[in-house]
């Protein structure tokens, strides 16, 4: 176990160093938040009171809290880029996809959350929550089974990550439409009843509208409670077939011969 | 310790290697030659485990390589873009220790720094130059400890001097009793590291053995060039190329050419014995 775990610390640490020695990532960084600042401050300026009864939340707040939770939780992108770079190692080494995976997706929360964890950072201060100790145990298992969840999905990339080039269209459109109907820019609600059920297949929904009822008192599609038993079976199906269709890539990949360098 | 018996491999209908054969035995340097898409690399990608073959076995000591993911250490073309350029080489070798899953261990990784030459150099890879780079690839295969390294073309765009650098690392390797495969196609270089070579075209083993052994294949060893009186008698003897006021044989046995020629009509005379690179062409032209 301890061997599992420093294996997994030195991924991780590998990630966290690499990214943070780029100065641009900083760069970076500070126009993220800039940009969801300028567009929380630009929907407030055109929707006036009107945009809190639309989001229930200050739009500051809102997108703020959705891009936090995504940036943390919606972190495929990292297996999908781990799993490409080094999938040679991957198939010729010993080292296990599950260690690997694990190793580059806390490496990626490091990196890739710090933005988001600056913005939320920021909001918190200017809109200071106020939480009871039964909701901070409430979003303390949000979390929990929202990396489950997040883990899961990574499975998945991962799989792709053995098999396609990570710079294709493809996988911008699918963080675009994670991102579009995961209710960090559009409100679920305000989404086409025909599309909803999209929303409610991407676990990282039901985060997103969790933590907003939460920490900033907006109303929740569902009872909180409820959002998280959903989540729970959700992630562990997720992890389980993304698991399965990992190895079975691996396996389909030497099989049939379709390795790519 | 490594045995491969009557291995094919398609990529979808196209054939690329054809019923191979081949044994490479304990702490020994096994070449293989080839033009390109003679299929080199997709018999280290079988060896390796990235692909399966289609028939025939692979095994290492003894055991189906398909079965038994194998303990080899390799080494295949690395695309910088592909690998984390923001950290040491230390840090980097750390990295592969979780590749190789075994014990991340500071002491060795130092000790193998030492051995390439990059022990104390605290700068970032992306700062390294290509010979830096090819002493941490050397580094990555030589940390495991693994008794099989298998290098893909382990001289591509190096200049002499870190090619020479490589065949020291190869020496190295092979006094630590290390069976090494490699695929190449810089001639002089495997002749002088290579204890056996095996010549592969299109998927098929054309020729295997030692460099001596290929060597004796040829019609002639030594090109002669040679200026003096009284030649002509040996054209019918030896073949024969005359070319302005030096003349050109082609001999298999020097000691004969030697004797059959009388010393003091020479006024110069220059041997140059024919290389693996002769050998490979002659191959492959006759086919």
């Amino acid at each position: 176990m301890m061997n599992v775990l420093q294996k997994i610390k030195v991924l991780t640490l590998c990630n966290f160093k690499n990214y943070v020695r780029y100065p641009e990532n900083f760069g970076g960084l500070v126009i993220y938040i800039m940009m969801i600042m300028f567009i929380g401050w630009y929907m407030q300026l055109l929707t006036g009171v009107a945009s809190e009864k639309a989001f229930g939340i200050p739009p500051v707040l809102y997108y703020a809290s959705g891009m936090f939770i995504l940036l943390l939780i919606g972190n495929q992108n990292t297996a999908l880029t781990a799993f490409a770079s080094w999938r040679t190692d991957i198939l010729s080494k010993q080292v296990s996809p599950d260690i690997f995976l694990l190793g580059s997706y806390i490496g990626g929360l490091l990196t890739n959350a710090l933005p988001g964890i600056s913005l939320l950072l920021f909001s918190l201060i200017m809109y200071p929550p106020s939480m009871s100790g039964y909701e901070v145990l409430l979003l303390i298992s949000l979390l929990v089974v929202s990396f489950l969840a997040s883990i899961g999905v990574s499975y998945f990339f991962a799989a792709l990550g053995m098999r396609l080039t990570p710079t294709g269209f493809v996988f911008t459109s699918i963080t675009l439409l994670i991102t579009i109907f995961c209710g960090v820019l559009v409100p679920i609600r305000a989404i086409p009843g025909g599309l909803q059920w999209i929303s409610y297949a991407i676990p990282y929904t039901w985060t997103i509208d969790a933590f907003r009822a939460l920490v900033l008192d907006s109303t929740p599609l569902m009872p909180v409670e409820r959002e998280i038993l959903l989540l729970l079976p959700l992630s562990l199906l997720l992890i389980a077939t993304g698991r399965v269709t990992l190895y079975w890539m691996i396996k389909r990949i030497k099989e049939k011969k379709v390795f790519i360098r | 310790m490594i045995t491969a018996k009557n291995i094919s491999i398609s990529y979808g209908k196209h054939e690329v290697i054809r019923n191979l054969s081949f044994n490479v035995e304990k702490s020994e340097i096994y070449g293989i030659i080839g033009p390109n898409g003679a299929g080199k690399t997709t018999i280290l990608r079988a060896l390796t485990g990235i692909i399966l073959p289609d028939q025939g076995v692979m095994s290492v000591d003894g055991k189906n390589v398909v079965v038994h993911k194998p303990k080899i250490a390799v080494l295949f073309e690395v695309a910088m873009s592909r690998t984390f350029l923001r950290i040491t080489a230390e840090e980097d070798l750390m990295f592969y220790s979780v590749l190789y899953d075994v014990e991340v261990d500071r002491e060795r990784i130092k000790e193998i720094l030492r051995v390439v030459g990059l022990h104390g150099i605290n700068k970032y890879v992306y700062k390294f130059s290509r010979g830096m780079w090819q002493r941490l690839y050397f580094a990555r295969v030589l940390l495991p400890d693994f008794p099989v390294v298998v290098l893909d073309e382990p001289w591509l765009g190096l200049d002499v001097a870190a090619q020479r650098e490589t065949i020291a690392l190869l020496k190295k390797m092979k006094e630590m009793q290390k069976t090494i495969i490699l695929t190449a196609h810089e001639m002089p270089l495997i002749e002088r590291i290579c204890d056996r070579v095996m010549v592969l075209d299109k998927g098929k083993n054309v020729v295997e053995g030692d460099v001596e052994e290929l060597l004796d294949r040829l019609e002639w060893r030594y090109e002669v060039k040679i200026s003096g009186d009284n030649l002509k008698n040996l054209t019918n003897k030896f073949k024969y190329r005359g070319k302005g006021r030096y003349h050109y044989f082609y001999v298999k046995n020097l000691r004969e050419f030697i004797e059959s020629i009388d010393v003091s009509t020479i006024y110069e005379i220059d041997v140059k014995p024919l290389s693996l690179e002769e050998v490979y062409i002659s191959l492959l032209t006759k086919k």
